[in-house]
Order: C-alpha cells, then structure tokens, then sequence
C-alpha cells in the first residue's frame, strides 16, 4: 500500500478511472439534461420524493452530473468530485434497491429515458451491480486521486486540489528535488513519494544530494 | 508536518555525518546545503501561496458554477410555461387539460399524441369514455403533454397536443373525435422524423369535420403551443412519472385494467 501510492501503477490506474467516470457522467448527464420533463419523469417514478423536490432533482441532477463529468475529466478538484460523485451513486443504489424492495416497475433512467414501465420489464439487478461498480470507482479516487493529465497536478506546486491533499502535496514537493532523475517528466518526483513520514528518516540515512 | 521541519531534519542528519567525519572540506559542501535547504523553504512557502490561491479560485468557480445550476433548477422547477398564453375554450385555467362532459365522476387523462401505450389505452377506452362522457357519469380532462418530442427529437407532440387545443375550441364531441383520431394514425416511433406533418394533423380535422381557415390557421400557427408548455410544466407538480397517467377521482387507475368497472365503482361512491 505505501509503496503503491504514487507508483505509476497507481497514475496509470487513478488516470484511466478519473476518465472513465467522467465518460460515465457526461454520459448519463448528457442523456438527461436535453429532456427535462422525462428526467423529472424518472425521478418520480422511484416515488422517494415528494413532488415539487422531485422536479427539482430532475433539471439539476443531469446539470450536477455533467459538471461532475467536466471536472473528472480535466482532473480538477478530483478528491472532492470523487467524493461527490460516489455520494450521488450510493444514493442511485439505495434508490434502486428501495424501488426493487416496495415492487414498483420502472426504468431507472440512468442515462436517459425513465419513468414507470410495465410490470416484469424492470431489471434491477445490472443495474445495481453497475452503479456498485460507480461506487466502487469512486472510492478508489478519493483514496487515490493522483493521476496523470490532471490540472490538479500540473505547475510545480499541486494546484486546483481545494488542499484536500496538501498532506501529500507537501511530500512531494519536500522530496521532489532529491528524487528527481533526467529521465523524469514533469511529474516523475511525484512517483517515488512515499506517503508515510517513515520516508523522511529513510531519506535522512542516504541523502542523494 | 510541514516541508521547512522536513529539510531541516534531513539537513541535521547530513550535518551529524560530516561533524564525525571531521576536517575534510565538508564546511563549504555544508553552506551549500544550507543555502539550498533555505532556497527551497523559500520556493516551497512560494508554492503553498500558489497553491492556497489557486485552491482558492477553483473554489469560487465550484461554488459559483453549483449556485448556477441549483438557481436554474429552482426556477425551471417553479416556472410554469408563459404567462399569457392563449388557451382553448375548454380548457379552464392556465396550464389546465381539456375538460369535457359534466358527469360525477372524474376521469383524469395525461398522455403523450406520440407514446404508443396512450394509442393502445385510447384504442381500447375511447369508445367506452365517449359513451359514459354523453351518458353524464364522467367528466374527462385531457393533459396531453410532449416530452416524447426530446425523446424522439422531433416537435410532433407539440404540434398534435396545439391542434387538440384548437379542436377543443370547436366543440367537445370535436375534441374526443380529433384526439381519437389522431391515435388512430399515430405511426411506429421513428426517432429523428416528425411523426405527421401540419397537413396530416389539419386532415384529420377534416375528417371528423373540423374545416375551415380558422381551423387550418391554429393549427399551422400553433396557436396553443403556450399552453401545452403550460400543460409540461404542471406535470411535475402533478407527479406523472409516465403515460399513460389515469386517475379517477384522484386515486391512480391502472391502465390495463377494467375502466367501466372503475367507472361504475366511481359512480357508486358519488350516490
């Protein structure tokens, strides 16, 4: 785990999930904000919301999810957006395992369309098991939200990370110098940081100046 | 623990090591790497006043791109169409269905002119609703609204439920007729095309004898395409997560099921 964060491993892995939930977002954003009255539609069909909150979720939530996208997707602010973004797919999941538990029959209008259909055309299950796999998603880049392409990380100092990982800014900066190599890019003194404070008395026994 | 603790430490442990190693030209290796600790203390307090700026920025821009999105949504959750738009002669306040007949019975109708289970609810009703309607058991109101259009990305719902206004300025018996009618013609969705044509909607008029320039002008202008925005937007309120939507006297009706028999047990209660 120590040695795993801020490996390339974990760049690669962070960057292609950070995108991948951004492509998810967009999508699913994209899908819903271009009609309005069938997002609404969709959000009362679960029938969790009473009905003015529910219009009120059905023109901000495709509006949230593509800026939630946008962010992932030019890597702005990924810890928080990955906090958010697993937040609001851990909602999906409650709310279609409540809507599978009370029997009602509906699209769960993920990407697009929604609302009631007939009874027996409902399929919860994939449902569920992909947004678990959003949740999932989520999680990983908020323990890891370090990736490659990402205005958080470009510059010198770690930018645009709202200090939610300033611990670990501050490590790299502090080692960046003594670990940096000619074959490094940009952001190869990022790679080798160790997150535990256990690397500084590391460093201490074999200074590379 | 911050970055000027951190060098200072790794800089006392170098330190110690040269001290025992003692008198071999360490002193000027020592004030280079003092002088290098404090650069980079320097350029670190730099980088934190870069990064608490930028931190700063990005913030105001999620903060106000949030406010944004939840002003908007606000007010298109509360906006409720135009607020001068014509409406129908049947239709009795802004936003409201086709109301017909004046029976004790309430039967509340929300379809889309282009959603198939609408066409196949219509088929399977539409004689039944006429007779109960003429017979003075229902009074029927019709919100047809047009969401399928995003859907379909075509304007046919609107142009069909803008038509059905203006047969409802004709007469009620035209209303039920024209809106029986164009269910009849309705096509299999094809997404991307209109679903009929402004000469299709006025034929049908004709068909059940709705004739005339005043009747081909509504339509072809669209004269109540205010109102059925009206109609859209007072579908959130009314908790419609399909269509077709049937209530009878408020209490949802499952549209599959036996309409005369929930008509009479309707009618029943009303005695």
């Amino acid at each position: 785990m120590k040695a795993f964060r801020g490996s390339t491993a974990q760049m690669w892995i962070s960057t292609v999930l950070r995108l991948g939930l951004a492509v998810v977002l967009l999508w699913s954003g994209g899908a819903k904000v271009s009609e309005p009255s069938q997002a609404v539609m969709a959000v009362q069909a679960y029938q969790i919301l009473p009905a003015g909150v529910g219009e009120f979720v059905g023109y901000a939530l495709p509006l949230f999810e593509l800026a939630m996208g946008v962010a992932l997707l030019v890597g702005v602010a990924t810890r928080i957006t990955a906090v958010v973004a697993g937040a609001l797919m851990t909602a999906f999941v409650v709310g279609v395992a409540s809507v599978w538990a009370r029997g009602l029959s509906i699209d769960c209008g993920c990407f697009g369309g929604g609302g009631a259909v007939p009874e027996g055309e409902a399929n919860y299950l994939p449902v569920l098991l992909r947004d678990f796999s959003f949740v999932a998603m989520s999680a990983w880049l908020v323990v890891f939200p370090a990736t490659r392409w990402a205005i958080d990380r470009s510059g010198k100092a770690g930018t645009g990370d709202l200090g939610l990982y300033d611990e670990w800014d501050d490590q790299a900066e502090s080692q960046q110098g003594r670990h940096r190599r000619a074959d490094d890019d940009d952001r190869g003194g990022y790679a080798s940081v160790e997150y535990s404070d256990d690397q500084v008395s590391d460093q201490a026994e074999e200074p590379r100046l | 623990m911050t970055n000027g603790a951190r060098n200072g430490d790794t800089h006392d442990g170098a330190g110690k090591g040269s001290g025992r190693q003692g008198g071999k030209g360490q002193g000027g290796k020592r004030g280079a790497r003092d002088r290098l600790a404090a650069e980079r203390a320097q350029q670190a307090k730099a980088d934190g006043r870069k990064r608490k700026l930028s931190n700063i920025a990005i913030a105001t821009v999620v903060a106000v791109v949030a406010v944004m999105i939840i002003g908007y949504a606000w007010w298109a959750s509360n906006d409720d169409g135009p607020t001068d738009a014509a409406l129908p002669a049947l239709v009795a306040e802004p936003g409201g269905g086709v109301v017909v007949g004046d029976g004790p019975v309430d039967l509340t109708l929300w379809e889309d002119f282009q959603c198939p289970g609408c066409k196949q609810f219509e088929e399977t009703n539409a004689a039944l609703v006429r007779e109960r309607v003429d017979a003075g058991d229902v009074t029927v109101t019709i919100h047809p609204l047009s969401f399928l259009d995003a859907k379909l990305g075509n304007s046919s719902s609107v142009a069909a439920a803008s038509a059905f206004g203006c047969a409802a300025d004709v007469g009620e018996a035209e209303a039920l007729d024209f809106h029986q009618t164009v269910y009849a013609n309705q096509p299999a969705e094809s997404p991307g095309q209109e679903a009929w044509t402004t000469d299709d909607l006025i034929g049908w008029g004709n068909d059940v004898g709705i004739e005339g320039s005043e009747w081909e002008s509504c339509v072809t202008d669209q004269t109540y395409a205010g109102w059925v925005e009206q109609v859209a937007k007072s579908q959130g309120a009314a908790n419609i997560s399909s269509t077709p939507t049937v209530f009878i006297d408020g209490k949802t009706f499952d549209v599959t099921g036996d309409l005369a028999a929930a008509i009479d047990d309707a009618l029943k209660n009303t005695q």
